[in-house]
């Protein structure tokens, strides 16, 4: 604990003194955070890591200009969700840039029960795999939603449909999600 | 100790929350390797865009010298060397050959100028031409030619006094120095012809004009204006760029599930699609500065094709969701027989164009196109031209990502002078 403190007022020490070499630090700490984020909405790899890398290209350039109080916890939660907000926001660009965000809706069939209950621990990897079967658009306002903790109105803007279609896609993601854990590991 | 249940979406939310993968090492140093290909990119357009303004720059100051003959200018160039045995070796055939050239001319220019001693073989040698007195001429107008005739025969007498004198070196270098401005002399006269006959011939080497570019995309037709200039490198080629403001209006249909308007069986898919919106078509209109930079080659006097590329700014952006509005409404209808009112629900789907928010290509640059073009100059009076030329524009980058279609072709008119 003591060394993650000492580490973060080295980032807050550098970015007042605009010292480049703290870039390093910042990419080892949160690599991972940010891959954890990508890898929710890019099933390949590669494009996840690029992203992550194209993220810390863009806060490199600004992340001196991070406004903060000088307080040790706050700043550690503000920086990392500001990291992950870039991280989202370039990986919806990516999605808009490779085809267009506005794909093919499939219809779901009418699952009786909405509730579903987790059996024992959850593991990321499992979920990934169940998350990635989902159609893009609906996979995307999922983690915008559930995850990332946007509201309906920011994600219409932000992938350009109407609001209606975020609750949609929402409740079809959460819909499918269910019927594929419980196809996958309560049966 | 066993994990309180969760309900399935709040367990994945939790899960995710703080999720994070260990760090893979070696990902540092590949960012960084990353990051430098990234910033190369720029540069290799500044060099780019450097070699062509160094071109354009400096071609004008030695076009003359890559596209004249050089043999004049690099026996112009050799000086004669004196040997230590006194012998002028290759430098005879230089003096020879501007003297035979000079004779032809005579020959050609004034047919009535005669020599009793023909032959200006390099056999006969430069000694052989010593007589002037056996040098004739009939007409007053070739009075200059017979000037530089004589000039060149005193020199070459001279030219056998230095083979002939030991020792001199002093009038040596004397006499050499004398010998060049003869042969300067020739070589000026000999290409001052040629020269004056490629001035009439050369005329400007900048172009400008002005342009109206209509140009259609899948969508609709647009219309652009601008300016332009080319640079004559050569006779065959140009380099050209310009500027202009084009309007582009691009569309892409969503190939989405489509709701039709008529009901159809499948009213289960209905019910759940009830209140619901789905985009199925994107339109945008674009204002964008546009600045070509392209190589034109001549096919003809005429004809001409051009390729370059062209750097694309967009000032303005509009864009419209065309969507298809599922909605559950009540109707009311009025049966005649029993003169009662009845309601019902029905389904209606409508199609209505709503703005977009995003602007994704406002304010961003781009390098934005590949052109190919062909064109055709017609010549109207003096150094005006009317040049019609169809053209077509590939998107390149990160314009042929988006989800609009901007290839576009169209026909540029441009008065150049």
């Amino acid at each position: 604990m003591g060394n993650k403190d000492t580490m973060f007022q080295e980032i807050i020490a550098g970015l007042s003194t605009r010292d480049e070499r703290i870039q390093e630090r910042i990419y080892i700490h949160y690599w991972g955070y940010l891959m954890g984020v990508s890898t929710r909405y890019f099933k390949d790899r590669n494009i996840a890591r690029e992203v992550v890398n194209d993220s810390f290209m863009k806060a490199f350039k600004t992340m001196y200009d991070f406004k903060h109080d000088h307080n040790l916890e706050d700043f550690q939660k503000t920086f990392k969700a500001w990291l992950a907000k870039i991280t989202v926001r370039t990986a919806l660009d990516k999605i808009r840039a490779n085809k267009s965000a506005l794909i093919y809706v499939e219809e779901y069939a009418e699952v009786a029960g909405n509730y579903v209950e987790a059996e024992g621990q959850l593991f990321a990897e499992d979920i990934l795999k169940l998350l990635h079967e989902l159609p893009d658009l609906h996979r995307t306002v999922f983690n915008l939603y559930e995850i990332e903790g946007f509201s309906h109105d920011e994600i219409a803007e932000m992938l350009t449909i109407p609001v209606s279609s975020s609750r949609t896609y929402l409740t079809r993601a959460k819909q499918k999600l269910r019927e594929l854990y419980k196809k996958a590991y309560l049966n | 100790m066993e994990q309180p249940k969760k309900e399935l979406i709040k367990g994945i939310a939790d899960l995710f929350e703080d999720y994070e993968e260990s760090y893979v090492p070696g990902e540092w140093e590949a960012f960084l390797q990353d990051k430098k290909g990234k910033r190369k990119l720029f540069p290799v357009i500044l060099r780019i865009a450097a070699i062509l303004f160094l071109i354009i720059s400096v071609l004008p100051l030695h076009v003359d010298d890559l596209f004249t003959n050089g043999l004049s200018d690099k026996v112009a160039d050799q000086k004669p060397v004196l040997k230590k045995n006194n012998t002028l070796l290759p430098d005879q055939s230089i003096l020879i050959k501007p003297l035979v050239t000079a004779a032809q001319r005579i020959n050609r220019l004034s047919p009535s100028v005669s020599y009793q001693k023909k032959s200006l073989s390099r056999a006969s040698g430069a000694a052989s031409l010593a007589s002037t007195d056996n040098f004739e001429t009939t007409n007053s107008s070739s009075t200059f030619i017979k000037d530089t005739i004589t000039s060149v025969l005193k020199h070459q007498q001279v030219e056998k006094s230095i083979v002939y004198t030991k020792g001199r070196s002093d009038t040596t270098v004397h006499e050499k120095n004398k010998k060049m401005s003869t042969i300067d002399f020739l070589m000026a006269e000999s290409k001052s012809g040629t020269t004056a006959a490629k001035k009439k011939t050369d005329g400007p080497k900048w172009d400008f004009g002005v342009e109206v570019i209509p140009t259609a995309t899948t969508v609709s037709m647009n219309v652009g204006a601008g300016l332009t200039t080319a640079y004559r490198i050569s006779n065959k080629f140009s380099i050209s760029s310009g500027i202009s403001i084009t309007q582009l209006e691009g569309g892409k249909n969503v190939n989405g599930t489509i709701v039709n308007n008529s009901v159809s069986n499948n009213q289960v898919a209905f019910a759940r699609e009830l209140s619901s919106k789905q985009v199925v078509a994107v339109a945008a209109n674009i204002k964008a500065i546009d600045i070509p930079v392209g190589l034109i080659y001549h096919l003809n006097k005429h004809y001409y094709t051009s390729a370059g590329i062209s750097y694309f700014n967009v000032i303005s952006e509009k864009r419209d969701n065309t969507i298809v509005q599922v909605s559950q409404v009540n109707q009311a209808s009025f049966d005649p027989q029993t003169g009662m009112t009845a309601s019902y629900k029905t389904i209606i789907s409508q199609e209505v164009a709503e703005p977009a928010n995003d602007k994704p290509l406002k304010g961003n640059s781009y390098l934005g196109f590949f052109n190919f073009s062909i064109g055709r100059k017609q010549n109207i009076f003096g150094k005006y031209n009317v040049l019609i030329e169809p053209f077509v524009k590939v998107p390149l980058g990160e314009l042929s990502n988006e989800d609009l279609k901007l290839l576009n072709s169209g026909i540029k008119f441009q008065l150049s002078f």
